[in-house]
């Protein structure tokens, strides 16, 4: 997925995460969140194993806020004081918080996907100002943390930290950052001034990119549309209340199971492929 | 640079065009694309929506003034007031974005504090991650940045403004639970609203609590030397 065009990263996403928030239907559903989590593995996109406990955790509390809010459904489990909680009302949370969960694992991947670089190339192809923006306030990010470092560390030398008093330690800390302000506006001063000086804003700006639409590029995209339109041509919907009720297989919903199936697997053997390659 | 003329008539227009796109923008346009967003729930194509208000709040910066030279120096100071509310959002727990938003709206005009507001939800979830949450985050930051410009008189007063902090920290937490209950059920309802509030009540406070602490430490020096910048360069 790294070395595919942005454009074609984006289109795919999009497709799977619009077909994963439209569905209602639990194997739509399930399946999106298996990919998405098996996608997130696979690459290791997360990090520490914190945040899929944390992913679990926010999974377990979506699925129990439905049954303690909705009172449809016509299978009473229990009564909590003299609410029912009914058997309808849980299937229908826990799959909406498969489907939450799932497109926040897919949206934690795509954010791993684009680097900055590729997210210029698209900004820029829609607008160049604010892709001018945008790569601005980017470069300032990075450029603000090793400046606000470096203030501290001369705050330090100086010997205006005393360490084991808290009240200035902090307003030590106040200091580092009024100080980087100051210096951030007197460098953007310069730096406008200078854009100026270079002729901003005199005529349409040209840039040079390294990333190419290909053929393959363009038959990708092509083929992630096609799949999507026949997921939800032939996705049926399922209803939960009053009962849980979920249509048989015909011709056209395996089609769709089986279209999705093949979306979700396109990254897999992407990846693989890629890292035959790069071997 | 070199400026075009133009005739009395046209700068005529050119005002009275500017002057309606400036209430337009941020109270029409914006939230009944936000609420578009929302309604056609099917394929919520939220990347779109959220570079389509960037866009919106970048006209609007563009409208908010007359005097083209200093555009690019106005331009870097949004970029980099933006920079640093993505810097303060890395800031764990408690974080001064807000409190910058409303600095930038009070001492830089409203316009650009829309479009610091409205950017900085945009980049800093490169960051933290985009999702359809985007939209709604830009235009709630936005609105405390423009708010902020629109009664920058009276948040000179410090009182004013720490209030207006408090405020703007409920007024964020509120439009995000309207997103909750968006995204959780489909359409708008009362009862799950007033249930996302009380849920998210801890942060609510805290977001009050933070935009309170950060504009009482930070108010004065930053204010003072974003006065001086305005008033050295001219901008």
């Amino acid at each position: 997925m790294d070395k595919c065009n942005p454009i074609t990263v984006t289109i795919w996403f999009l497709t799977v995460i619009t077909i994963t928030m439209f569905s209602t239907n639990p194997i739509i559903n399930s399946l999106s969140f298996l990919a998405a989590v098996l996608f997130s593995l696979f690459r290791r996109d997360i990090k520490t194993k914190r945040t899929h406990l944390y992913f679990m955790i926010l999974l377990f509390i979506l699925t129990l806020v439905n049954p303690l809010v909705s009172r449809q459904g016509a299978t009473v489990l229990f009564f909590v004081g003299d609410k029912p909680m009914t058997l309808e009302a849980l299937i229908y949370g826990f799959f909406a918080a498969l489907m939450l969960v799932g497109t926040l694992y897919w949206f934690r991947s795509y954010t791993e996907i684009m680097s900055s670089e590729k997210l210029l190339y698209l900004f820029g192809k829609l607008s160049s100002r604010l892709s001018l923006i945008l790569s601005m306030s980017l470069r300032y990010v990075p450029l603000f943390c090793r400046k606000a470092k470096e203030i501290d560390k001369m705050q330090r030398t100086l010997g205006l930290y005393a360490d084991e008093n808290v009240l200035r330690n902090l307003l030590a800390k106040c200091r580092v950052c009024t100080i980087l302000f100051t210096w951030a506006l007197e460098n953007g001063i310069w730096t406008a001034d200078s854009m100026t000086a270079r002729g901003y804003g005199m005529g349409r700006r040209t840039h040079f990119s390294m990333m190419k639409m290909h053929i393959s590029d363009w038959l990708l995209c092509f083929f992630c549309l096609l799949l999507w339109g026949i997921t939800l041509y032939g996705m049926p919907v399922c209803t939960y209340y009053p009962q849980f009720t979920m249509p048989l297989l015909s011709r056209w919903s395996g089609l769709s199971y089986l279209s999705f199936g093949m979306l979700l697997l396109l990254p897999f053997l992407l990846e693989t492929v890629q890292r035959f390659k790069s071997r | 640079m070199k400026l075009r003329k133009l005739t009395p008539r046209k700068q005529r227009i050119h005002q009275i065009a500017r002057r309606l796109l400036k209430w337009a923008i941020p109270f029409v346009a914006v939230p009944a694309l936000v609420m578009v967003s929302a309604l056609v729930f099917v394929d919520k194509q939220y990347l779109l929506l959220s570079f389509g208000i960037a866009l919106l709040s970048l006209i609007l910066f563009w409208c908010g003034y007359e005097r083209r030279i200093t555009g690019s120096r106005r331009m870097v100071l949004a970029a980099i007031m933006t920079a640093l509310c993505v810097v303060g959002r890395l800031i764990p727990l408690c974080k001064p974005v807000s409190s910058l938003v409303i600095l930038t709206g009070i001492y830089l005009g409203r316009e650009t504090g829309f479009l610091v507001g409205a950017l900085c939800a945009l980049f800093s979830n490169f960051y933290f991650g985009q999702g359809p949450w985007t939209p709604f985050q830009m235009l709630a930051w936005g609105m405390v940045g423009l708010l902020a410009g629109i009664l920058s008189k009276p948040l000179h007063h410090r009182p004013f403004l720490l209030l207006y902090g408090a405020i703007s920290g409920v007024f964020f937490s509120g439009v995000m639970d309207v997103w909750t209950v968006l995204w959780y059920n489909g359409t708008f309802s009362i009862p799950l609203y007033g249930a996302a509030m009380i849920t998210a009540l801890p942060f609510t406070i805290l977001y009050a609590v933070s935009n309170v602490l950060y504009l009482l430490l930070l108010a004065r020096p930053f204010g003072k030397k974003l006065e001086r910048i305005i008033l050295h360069y001219r901008i």
